[in-house]
């Protein structure tokens, strides 16, 4: 599986260190404008780092539902399904080489937004170290009431979302490869629409679950718990697809 | 050690492979033969494992095609099919770390026979540089059974010969070769048994010394009367 994981993420290695290393010289620029006092341009660097960061996330969700297309579909497929690996292990492998990279990205943004903002606060607020400036930021943060809960309920959710949108295209590229293959021209603009049809009806679905009454608790286990069982019943569907129906 | 009964394989209105029964046996070479699109690479990768029977069964030594299977045989496909960022070196530690009978210091040896260089990108090599690195990567497997679709697609004819030496190098008592061809001649004088597929079928499956010996005639002309 590891060995599996090593070689999805290889295939979308190029792109990933594209993203990175916009971000190191958006964060670079940052710093300079910061030293330069020029607030308004940091203001923008900041936002632009964000903004990458969203494009990163959102292009890594394309390239991973690009990349599966073509491993089901073109020859290169064969050198994932000639191996002796089942289509739950390759597909976990891809599911979980997926989280990895979104992680990844997550956690590279969250360093450099955190070094930026601190560098400022310890430019500008006169902060006696950087640490200094990264506690400053972190009572910022609590003192407009954004308890850590939320911060982390609220990473998990997008998490959530964006590995639903992954196991989604998953499913329906396969639909699409095995059983409308070579019927009809329009079937990719189907699952397309499909896709977006189902997005909505599973979120509909999620507002029904969490408006099911539970204790009172720090969080709502009803949504978690519906939403791993979508991206499971997908998992599945999918591979029991492969395993079936599936001719590269 | 390979059993297919009533094979089929359907693309929509298309069919691929019509009906086609056989048996290999272990430690035999045989020639695939027929002409272009008569059903040999459909069927070959339905052996692989890549393409699944609309109806039919197949088995490998009375299991299923599947994970074990895979485990044993190797297939070389006639289409290029590494990933593009790949050089011919990390095709071999592709191969090392998926394949536990892939020997590398094998691949090396193939390699270095086919005058390949390991630090080339696969996407630079040409068609028939490529097709030597295909087939190094799965002659370098200890499988059981090789499935080759065309190696000699492509390949002059010098290099011709030093394929044809690697295959009969790789065979061996305990593992069976099926490769396919248009180029029989090339074959004639070492393969055990022949599968003549026309349209999908098979219209002819047995020991090649024998089919002589009845048919009073060689494979070639075998061929040529057949596909005429």
């Amino acid at each position: 599986m590891l060995k599996l994981i090593k070689y999805e993420l290889r295939k979308q290695m190029l792109s990933k260190v594209i993203m990175a290393v916009v971000m190191v010289l958006l964060t670079a620029l940052f710093m300079f404008v910061t030293y330069k006092n020029d607030h308004r341009a940091a203001y923008a660097t900041l936002a632009v780092l964000f903004l990458t960061m969203v494009i990163a996330i959102t292009y890594s969700a394309i390239e991973i539902a690009t990349y599966f297309g073509k491993d089901i579909t073109t020859k290169q497929g064969y050198m994932l399904f000639m191996i002796p690996y089942g289509s739950k292990t390759i597909l976990a492998a891809k599911m979980l080489s997926a989280i990895v990279q979104v992680l990844i990205t997550t956690i590279l943004f969250g360093f450099l937004l955190a070094l930026c903002v601190s560098v400022y606060l310890w430019k500008n607020y006169n902060a006696k170290t950087f640490f200094e400036g990264l506690i400053m930021l972190l009572e910022y943060v609590f003192e407009i009431d954004i308890q850590l809960g939320t911060v982390i309920n609220t990473i998990i959710i997008i998490l959530m979302f964006w590995v639903l949108a992954v196991t989604l295209s998953m499913f329906l590229d396969t639909v699409s490869t095995t059983l409308f293959v070579n019927r009809y021209k329009w079937s990719t603009i189907v699952c397309v629409a499909v896709y977006f049809l189902l997005f909505y009806l599973i979120i509909q679905g999620l507002y029904m679950v969490e408006s099911i009454p539970i204790p009172e608790s720090i969080f709502n286990p009803i949504g978690y718990i519906y939403m791993i069982i979508i991206d499971f019943a997908l998992f599945f569907g999918t591979a029991w697809l492969m395993d079936k129906k599936l001719s590269i | 050690m390979l059993e297919c009964k009533n094979l089929r394989k359907t693309y929509f209105r298309k069919t691929a492979v019509d009906n086609i029964s056989l048996e290999l046996e272990e430690g035999k070479i045989y020639a695939l033969l027929g002409p272009n699109g008569s059903g040999k690479t459909t069927f070959m990768k339905m052996v692989a494992g890549l393409v699944k029977p609309t109806q039919g069964t197949i088995s490998y030594k009375n299991q299923q095609i599947g994970v074990n299977s895979k485990k044993e045989v190797a297939y070389m496909s006639t289409e290029p099919y590494f990933y593009n960022y790949m050089t011919v070196e990390d095709v071999g530690k592709y191969y090392a770390d998926f394949f536990e009978d892939f020997d590398m210091s094998a691949y090396r040896e193939l390699v270095d026979e086919m005058e390949l260089d390991m630090q080339t990108r696969v996407n630079k090599l040409s068609t028939g540089m490529m097709a030597k690195v295909k087939l190094a990567a799965t002659l370098a497997r200890k499988a059981k059974l090789y499935l080759l679709d065309e190696p000699l697609n492509g390949i002059d004819l010098l290099t011709r010969e030093k394929i044809v030496t690697a295959i009969l190098k790789a065979a061996g008592e305990d593992c069976t070769i099926v490769i396919s061809s248009h180029l029989v001649e090339e074959l004639e004088s070492f393969i055990d048994g022949a599968i003549f597929i026309k349209n999908g079928c098979n219209v002819m499956v047995g020991d090649a010394e024998e089919m002589r010996e009845i048919q009073g005639k060689s494979i070639v002309d075998m061929y040529k009367e057949i596909y005429a």
